[in-house]
């Protein structure tokens, strides 16, 4: 099943692979944030996610026009 | 372009990076900064330059952040570095063999200052210290190029008063200059972003409160300041605000190209902030920093300073 499809916008760097990858939301129903996770590869590494200023779960959906964060991990000291 | 006879890399080292700031911040005007990467790669540039004995000399002063994600990259800022200053407070001067350990350990043999920065007046530790007591920040730099060209390698200990270094508002109008102009932050959507989360900022700043502590972030730099809750109503004239450092450990992402990892970086401190989710090692130095000195103390500092002078003055 294809969730994100590769159009020009939306830039992420693709943990696996190092390559540029870019993402646009194309299902009519949109996809759940755990799937979306999966595809940037960031199911483990995330802090939160956050689509349009609401913390969001895994099992929530973002579609088309939502604003997604995914907030990444802080470390320091 | 700066014309000098020689250049000496030097590494500055210390678990405060608000000390570590103000410290290179009094090197006056003679100073410039390379570049300020810390909350990226955990390392800054500035370039000093000094006369010893009739030569000039180019110090390039790496200020490596003292946190664990940049622990293990501290052996490559290290290489081909001349010398190093150790910059401690009171409070944990016992470390100071860890880190001269560690710097000869991927450094090699090269001359260490360890600078104590104590809350004492200058008069008093000049007292109490005599010739291992300097009033200037840039003696630091003139006596560890001594050392170098003479090749010194035995550590050396000195005493530096806080007094001595800049205000903090100083701090902060160059802190704001240098990240505003290097790492810059999308400040509209960071906002909007923050007041849709339900935070609100004043003045281009959050404040957070917990129990214990008052949290300011500034959204213009994204750093972050904090104040312990019983400092609000105290007089006492001690350091009471200090800069943490918490910085990227994972990539975030946005839907949106115009969020960068900065922003993105400056929306999980609030968030972590503000639901007590701030990484241990953080929380670490936080509770230093919340740890009150004087508790302990029958009469606040101050009365007791005043009480002093009086006594003073009877004699």
């Amino acid at each position: 099943m294809v969730l994100c499809k590769a159009v020009a916008g939306c830039e992420v760097m693709s943990k696996d692979s190092g390559k540029l990858k870019m993402f646009r939301f194309v299902s009519n129903g949109g996809i759940m944030v755990k799937q979306l996770l999966e595809e940037l590869g960031l199911s483990e590494d995330y802090f939160a996610v956050f689509v349009d200023g609401k913390k969001a779960n895994l099992d929530s959906y973002v579609d088309e026009g939502n604003l997604v964060i995914v907030l990444p991990r802080i470390a320091g000291g | 372009m700066l014309s000098s006879e020689f250049v000496f890399k030097v590494l500055v080292v210390g678990p405060r990076e608000e000390v570590k700031d103000r410290f290179l911040l009094s090197m006056g005007p003679d100073s410039y900064f390379l570049e300020c990467f810390k909350s990226i790669v955990g390392v800054s540039l500035q370039v000093n330059v000094v006369n010893v004995r009739g030569k000039t000399v180019k110090v390039q002063i790496w200020d490596v952040y003292d946190s664990p994600p940049f622990k293990s990259m501290f052996h490559h800022y290290s290489k081909g570095a001349y010398g190093a200053l150790v910059l401690l407070t009171e409070r944990v001067e016992h470390e100071a063999p860890k880190y001269i350990e560690e710097i000869h350990k991927y450094c090699g043999e090269i001359p260490v200052l360890v600078i104590i920065v104590d809350e004492k007046d200058p008069q008093e530790i000049a007292l109490e210290y005599g010739n291992s007591f300097i009033d200037n920040p840039v003696k630091s730099l003139e006596i560890l190029a001594q050392r170098i060209f003479d090749r010194e390698v035995e550590p050396v200990y000195l005493r530096l008063s806080y007094s001595v270094l800049p205000p903090y508002s100083q701090l902060l109008n160059r802190r704001r200059l240098e990240n505003l102009t290097t790492i810059p932050l999308n400040i509209p959507i960071v906002k909007e972003i923050l007041e849709a989360m339900g935070f609100k900022a004043k003045n281009y700043e959050i404040i957070l409160k917990s129990e214990k502590a008052i949290y300011t972030v500034d959204l213009r730099n994204g750093e972050v300041y904090v104040e312990p809750a019983q400092c609000e109503n105290c007089d006492r004239d001690c350091i009471k605000k200090e800069k943490i450092c918490m910085v990227l450990a994972t990539s975030g992402w946005s839907s949106s190209p115009d969020i960068s990892q900065a922003d993105l970086l400056l929306i999980s401190k609030v968030y972590a902030i503000a639901n007590n989710e701030i990484p241990p090692e953080v929380q670490e130095k936080i509770n230093e920093i919340l740890n009150c000195p004087t508790k302990n103390s029958k009469k606040p500092k101050r009365a007791r300073r005043q009480q002093n002078r009086r006594e003073e003055i009877r004699l």
